[in-house]
């Protein structure tokens, strides 16, 4: 009774609070009187003072600490060490506007990846560091170029608009930012914006997969988003650290060439760009992949200082990489520089800011499908040494006028880009009550992005030379405001509301001057130009959204969810900008209702639910008709109507997403696997639909067409030894998103969805999947009841033929994979860390685009076979096309020039000629890290240090022969996967790299 | 409950102001009412003058683009690529350029100005922009056949026209283009500015009186390839002749004369020195109507020089048609179409109606009932173009006067024809000529099938639809290969 009680007498218990892990104080651990609402919190050094009696119990609880309750008994000092969780239940996960939530409270599926593990890849381009790491995520860098940038998806297109953004959005610290490409062309490998991060500045990354998890960051986290968190500082004495790493970088895979023909055709010798000459006999061989591709380096440096007491905690970070491409005359840089703070005002009012400055660019080499750097380099020949490149006057020396040296091609035609970009945000908490709190953050981010595309006089591609400056601009601001009420009912109910607004301004301007019939060559300036062509394409897009959340648990057990947000953007007509969609989702932790928690076996289950909504808009500016003016002719300038046109009656596109899974944990949370399905509906799709030019005009933007993706994701840790001498962890993920297309516009029967090759095209048609390839296939027999079922039909001369209807395609594959997956492994041995992470693909057939032209030039491998007759396996035809009759071939057929040359012409047969399975078993990264022990570093200022030495990408095991399949050919902003081979090659690195703290 | 109730009347009363607050910007329409795209023009922002500016350069580009690679059809141009998939050799072929160009770029906005013309009251806009349309429809029709003209440019509500019989684009179409476009030109002039024809007008300069004679020139040509069907429009075609161009030197040619800053297509394409590699070469058979060793036996044409080049050779040798370069007579041309020559030169014109055609129309319309008449029209047609080729008026007379030209004033369709492919080098005209007369070896003696036919052993007669139409509209008729008469021929 309370009486009772109040009688007793009440001490001062004091003590310190320190952590099992690194034996440092605690600074904001709570501790509270069981049973009473009197709480107060250690201080910076850890230490706290609270008025108890003898006979009540102190409850020390701290976020990610294993809580502990100790009686205070006859003890004025109580000092309490707490064990950090391991496989925490009370795990604490960073959600939408920077909320930190219970893990076990999320009806959906989110995954989060420890700062450690994206710092050890040493990858300089955050999504790089999470290939392999995410379920349900796929990740393709457009190549190995320096500063190449990267494309995330998560669990799949859900697009028919074959250039819309179907990427995650990016937001750092509560605020999106940007994580544009702006890509130029399909010449260069341009950066995503989100490399501009510095990875070491991250302390936590969550991915949040799917519409429910993003509903509250609006229609721009339609594709779900990544959350990023970064590091603020901590209470205590100022810490600093020194982070260093140098890298050797090579091509790692290369088609295999022949060195058995040489140059020619026909077998005689002419300085041709084919390999179709004489036997090579006497005369030196060149490979011209390892004599171009050289080793390339990248240098990081970084450098931290962080500290803070019991108000205000601040952390810097300065950080620089510099990177030397394996392709001659390329390379990127790029550093970084961020100021963070928070700062306590008074116990209910806090605040936060940042400020974050990089610069970043580098010169980049131009690739592309019909020329460029490697086109020119699968066009060489074995017999010729292209490192010499240049007569005694400094013009090129080519041994043929069709193509260009690669080594004198990229010193004459590349890209420059110099980015400047500001991202900041400040925000404030007022704690109204202990049950109410308000939160504003208003984050700005602004870059310029100022380019330089050059091609020099006498090239292939610019015989009178050009030039493009390009000046880009780019401001996003955003605005978050939110009132949070936390309240607890009785024992068991506990119900969180949110209530929220936010705004989103975008301005963008991207100015173009291009410059062509150079006055003088050799000089580098848009002045040096006698023809101009200016264009401008500038961007403003407004969003209002107001939101609600609402969260009831019961029991810490049952946790039910509903969410409601209406947006307004200003791309769509006044009649349909507003548009509303809600969530709602449901877990339920069974396990604790069924007493399990201490269970040896199995100790934790959690089954989850969710229905969610998304919106999403157009791009600005795509409503109704527009006209142009044209350059001027003669001093008379033309107007013309543009061949875009979009519907007055545009509306919003709505993803709708249903979700199940669960998490259960065994041998007490030494095991944990998380397991889910989503099934995610987009309808109303905003596609720009190609239309008849006899309508007069090329495309109408429009809402028309249905895709499904199903998504089933798997995520697997294992805690196998766990000693304090030795630990050793495995993890693993698998998922496998399947789309289809329901339905396609009215009147449209297809849509090509990506630059037009002549031998394959990726056409979606309803029924279809996204990344559907058709081509036109090998004839076969097609009759279930012939013993040869599925053989070559060969014609009369022995040869395998199509189908010659070119109006017809064949569906001949599909560009995305069955499944993907990874396994990794940590073990701990005293000061030894080694890791090691396998991803895999399985499926996902790509189109080689070079591989056609190592056929037809005669200089790769397979081509060796040549000037020989071969009967072909299948069968003839011996009947009439209407009553066939199949007999096995015997007619022998001649393999030669003509027929690798025939087999590729004008749209022959795809089937093996590009198309190949592109599986793969990699070794993405392994490292291995040694930390100096202690007493080493007792007498130093250094608090730690380590050692380590990394690989990404080492091991590569495919049947896809040729470059590195990764390398998308149309760059990280394109979403035209599927194409490879024109890009730079991927690369694999070896970083050696020291960490020091003190 | 531990809240004191003032506590919580006055976070209530926060929390009301909030959604209230919240729910007032949201819809705030200024902040959204920014959709509007600053740097592009609005339809109320286009005007008359700057549509036609546009359309004559789309209008001359796409009587570039027929050409560019089809040309080898009527055998001007032979290709010089060393594999077998030529379009010489009749490789299937869309003519995807002038799609673009006739269909995508001029014919809508040749549209939009005649719609804008009619409403605001500028006959004359409107009698120039259904000129080039029935210029450029004709040209597309006897390209293609059947083709989308009544349920075209009507925008996103048809996003699938179907596509007429080339019997009715003929026979109402065209000619409501043509007589409307004949009638408007002679309507009078409007006072206000905004309604009448000035620079913009790159070909004329706002002579309306040369726009007249290319109007009845455009549709003495139509009288001309309706003449097969119905021989009573030779009678028309003369008429119409006789009020069309009618300035021997070229003065009121149809053509978008190329500049410096903006060079001829065919220069950029061709001509220029940069490309060494010239994708089409002068045929055999135009060469050898040249070179005196072909039907105008001994007479080497003073315009040799002018159209081809030959690197100072002793004689011009054309290319054979549809051969690789190891084929006979491949190795030994040596003339090309290069920036020395009148087409390949960077400020050179891409002609579309010129004197010497409607010459031509008359002498072939004449040869039947008026010989003198006929053979007149002839030689003002050989003299027309060899003024417009800058020809020497002494070298005009020596050609004019050699009786293998002349046949003593009995010359026969065959002379009329062959002179009339001379003139009109490089434009798709000739094909419809050829394919009038069905490739008779009478007509075009020394014409011979490519060295490689694909389509066997007949001439080609039509293209095959553009490439991206199939996949766009389901109504685009299906056509088993291009040896297929179109109706105009049938």
């Amino acid at each position: 009774m309370l009486a009772t009680q109040a009688l007793a007498q009440q001490i001062s218990v004091s003590g310190k609070v320190t952590s099992s892990d690194d034996l440092m104080p605690i600074p904001g651990v709570s501790v509270k009187i069981k049973g009473s609402s009197t709480v107060v919190q250690t201080n910076t050094n850890g230490v706290y003072s609270i008025k108890a009696t003898s006979s009540d119990v102190l409850v020390f609880s701290y976020i990610g600490m294993i809580a502990q309750e100790i009686p205070v008994g006859n003890n004025s000092n109580l000092n309490v060490v707490l064990k950090p969780a391991a496989n925490n239940l009370n795990e604490v996960v960073v959600t939408a506007l920077g909320v930190k939530q219970q893990k076990r409270a999320l009806g959906y599926a989110t995954q989060e990846i420890k700062a450690a593990d994206i710092a050890n890849t040493n990858q300089s381009n955050v999504i790089n560091a999470l290939k392999g790491k995410a379920s349900g995520v796929q990740i393709t860098s457009a190549g190995g170029a320096a500063g190449s940038g990267s494309r995330i998806q998560i669990r799949g297109i859900n697009s028919l608009n074959p250039s819309a953004n179907n990427q995650p959005l990016f937001v750092v610290d509560g605020i999106p930012i940007s994580n544009n490409t702006d890509q130029l062309n399909d010449n260069f490998q341009n950066t995503n914006r989100a490399a501009d991060i510095n990875p070491d500045d991250i302390e936590t990354m969550t991915i949040l997969k799917g519409p429910a998890a993003s509903v509250l960051y609006g229609l721009r986290a339609a594709n779900g988003a990544v959350i990023i968190t970064t590091k603020s500082g901590k209470g205590g004495k100022p810490a600093f650290s020194f982070k260093s790493s140098y890298s050797f970088d090579d091509v790692a895979t290369k088609p295999a060439i022949q060195t058995a023909y040489g140059n020619g055709n026909n077998g005689a010798y002419i300085p041709t760009v084919n390999s179709w000459g004489p036997k090579i006999e006497g005369i030196p061989t060149y490979n011209p992949y390892d004599l171009f591709f050289k080793t390339g380096h990248q240098a990081q440096n970084s450098f931290t200082f962080s500290g803070g007491n019991e108000s205000a905690t601040y952390f810097t970070s300065i950080a620089n990489s510099t990177q030397d491409g394996v392709v001659p005359n390329s390379d990127y840089g790029k550093t970084s520089i961020k100021l963070a703070g928070t700062l306590k005002a008074s116990d209910k009012l806090k605040f936060e800011g940042s400020a974050n400055y990089i610069n970043s660019g580098g010169k980049n080499p131009r690739t592309g499908v019909s020329s460029g750097t490697i086109y020119y380099l699968m066009r060489s020949t074995n017999t010729v040494d292209l490192t010499n490149y240049l007569n005694p006057d400094g013009s090129e020396k080519t041994y043929n006028a069709s193509i260009q040296n690669p080594f004198y091609f990229t010193e004459n035609a590349y890209l420059r880009d110099n980015v400047n970009r500001l991202i900041g945000n400040l925000g404030v908490e007022y704690k109204a009550t202990d049950w109410l709190t308000f939160n504003y953050k208003a984050g700005l981010d602004h870059y310029t992005d100022f380019r330089q595309v050059y091609n020099e006089v006498g090239l292939l591609i610019s015989p009178l030379g050009s030039m493009t400056e390009q000046r880009i601009s780019y401001n996003e601001i955003n605005s978050n405001f939110f009132a949070r009420a936390s309240k607890q009912f009785g024992d068991k109910w506990n119900v969180n509301f949110l209530l929220g607004h936010s705004f989103t301004h975008i301005n963008g301007t991207n100015l173009s001057l291009n410059g062509t019939q150079a006055v003088v060559p050799n000089v580098e300036s848009i002045n040096n130009y006698n023809v101009y062509n200016p264009t401008t394409f500038p961007t403003k897009k407004n969003i209002i959204g107001v939101f609600g959340d609402l969260t009831v648990s019961y029991d810490n057990t049952v946790f039910m969810n509903v969410t409601g947000r209406n947006d307004w953007s200003s791309t769509l007509p006044a009649k349909n900008r507003s548009f509303f969609y809600p969530s709602t989702s449901l877990s339920y932790v069974f396990t604790e209702t069924l007493g399990l928690q201490d269970n040896p076996i199995f100790n934790y289950g959690k089954l989850r639910a969710s229905y969610a909504e998304v919106g999403k808009d157009a791009d600005p500016y795509q409503i109704g008709e527009y006209y142009s003016t044209l350059q001027a002719f003669s001093g008379v300038s033309g107007v013309r109507r543009d061949i875009k046109v979009g519907s007055e009656s545009l509306r919003p596109e709505r993803t709708k997403g249903l979700e199940f899974g669960g998490e259960f944990h065994f041998l007490k949370n030494r095991i944990t696997l998380d397991a889910n399905y989503a099934i995610l509906n987009s309808v109303d799709q905003i596609v720009p639909v190609p239309i008849s030019y006899a309508s007069g005009f090329d495309i109408f933007v429009t809402n028309a067409g249905k895709i499904r993706n199903n998504s089933l994701e798997f995520l697997l840790t294992a805690n196998v030894i766990n000693t304090p001498e030795f630990k050793w962890d495995i993890n693993a993920n698998w998922s496998q998103t399947k789309g289809r297309v329901l339905s396609m516009p009215p009147g449209v029967s297809e849509i090509q969805f990506n630059p037009e090759t002549p031998w394959v095209k990726q056409i979606i048609k309803t029924g279809g999947r996204p990344g559907d390839w058709y081509g036109w296939p090998y004839l076969r027999v097609s009759d279930p009841s012939s013993p040869y079922n599925g053989q070559l039909i060969l014609d009369a001369n022995g040869y395998p033929s199509t189908t010659q209807q070119l109006s017809d395609n064949f569906l001949v594959g599909n560009a995305y994979p069955d499944w993907v997956g990874g396994i990794g492994s940590t073990l701990n041995y005293k000061g030894f860390t080694f890791s090691f992470l396998f991803s895999f693909k399985k499926g996902g057939d790509v189109f080689d685009i070079p591989r056609t032209q190592r056929y037809t030039t005669g200089i790769g491998a397979e081509t060796q076979m040549r000037n020989e007759m071969v009967i072909f396996k299948g069968v003839k035809n011996t009947g009439t096309a209407a009553n066939p009759v199949y007999v096995p071939n015997d007619k022998a057929a001649l393999i030669d020039q003509s027929f690798y040359n025939n087999s590729f012409a004008y749209r022959l047969s795809t089937e093996n000629n590009g198309f190949q399975d592109a599986s793969w078993v990699r070794l993405q990264n392994v490292s291995l890290a040694y930390e100096l022990p202690k007493k080493w570093l007792n007498k130093t200022f250094i608090k730690s240090a380590s050692l380590s030495v990394t690989g990404n990408n080492l091991w590569l095991s495919t049947p896809f022969n040729g470059f590195d399949p990764e390398a998308s050919a149309y760059g990280a902003g394109s979403n035209s996967v599927g194409y490879v081979g024109t890009g730079i090659p991927s690369t694999r690195s070896v970083y050696v790299g020291v960490n020091v703290n003190f | 409950m531990l809240i004191s109730k003032k506590m919580k009347r006055i976070n209530i009363k926060v929390l009301v102001m909030m959604v209230v607050f919240a729910a007032s910007l949201g819809a705030c329409k200024k902040a959204l009412d920014i959709n509007d795209d600053p740097s592009r023009l609005t339809p109320d922002q286009a005007n008359l003058s700057g549509l036609l500016g546009s359309t004559i350069q789309f209008t001359a580009t796409s009587f570039f683009n027929v050409g560019q690679y089809g040309n080898s059809y009527p055998q001007y141009l032979a290709g010089f690529n060393s594999y077998e998939a030529n379009i010489d050799s009749y490789n299937p072929y869309g003519f995807d350029n002038i799609w673009e160009s006739a269909y995508r770029d001029a014919m809508p906005n040749l549209k939009d100005m005649i719609d804008r013309a009619e409403k605001l009251g500028a006959p004359q806009y409107s009698g120039i922009g259904k000129v080039l349309f029935a210029l450029t429809l004709m040209q597309s029709t006897d390209i293609w056949g059947d083709l989308p003209y009544s349920q075209a440019f009507k925008g996103p509500t048809v996003p699938s026209p179907t596509y007429d019989a080339q019997q009715d684009i003929y026979n109402t179409s065209l000619k409501a283009l043509l007589d409307g476009a004949i009638a408007d030109l002679a309507k009078p002039v409007p006072t206000t500015a905004s309604l009448k024809v000035g620079t913009s007008d790159l070909i004329f300069g706002g002579t309306i009186a040369s726009w007249q004679k290319v109007a009845y020139g455009a549709r003495a040509r139509y009288y001309l390839h309706l003449s097969k069907k119905d021989p009573a429009n030779l009678a028309k075609a003369i008429s119409d002749v006789s009020s069309a161009i009618d300035d021997q030197k070229g003065a009121v040619d149809l053509q978008l004369k190329y500049s410096q800053e903006r060079p001829s297509p065919w220069y950029t394409n061709l001509g220029q020195p940069a490309i060494t590699a010239k994708q089409g070469r002068p045929s055999y058979f135009l060469v050898n109507l040249m070179n005196g060793t072909g039907y105008f036996s001994g007479v080497i044409d003073p315009r040799l020089p002018k159209l081809f080049d030959n690197a100072g050779a002793a004689t011009y040798v054309g290319r054979p048609v549809g051969a690789l370069s190891t084929d006979p007579g491949a190795i030994l041309a040596n003339s090309d179409v290069t920036d020395k020559t009148y087409y390949g030169a960077r400020t050179s014109p891409v002609p579309i109606l010129t004197y010497a055609e409607m010459q031509f129309i008359k002498a072939e319309a004449l040869i039947g009932t008026d010989k003198a008449g006929a053979y007149t029209a002839y030689i003002n047609g050989i003299k027309g173009n060899m003024l417009k080729l800058g020809v020497s008026d002494g070298d005009i007379t020596t050609y004019t006067t050699n009786a293998v030209i002349t046949k003593n004033g009995n010359i026969t369709i065959t002379d009329i024809m062959l002179q009339k492919y001379i003139a009109l080098f490089l434009q798709m005209e000739t094909w419809t000529d050829m394919r009038r007369y069905q490739y008779d070896a009478a007509i075009y003696p020394g014409l011979k099938q490519p060295n490689k036919n694909l389509l066997g052993n007949v001439y080609v007669q039509r293209a095959k639809y553009p490439d991206n139409e199939p996949g766009r509209n389901p109504n685009v008729p299906k056509i088993p290969n291009q040896a297929q008469k179109i109706w105009l021929f049938n």
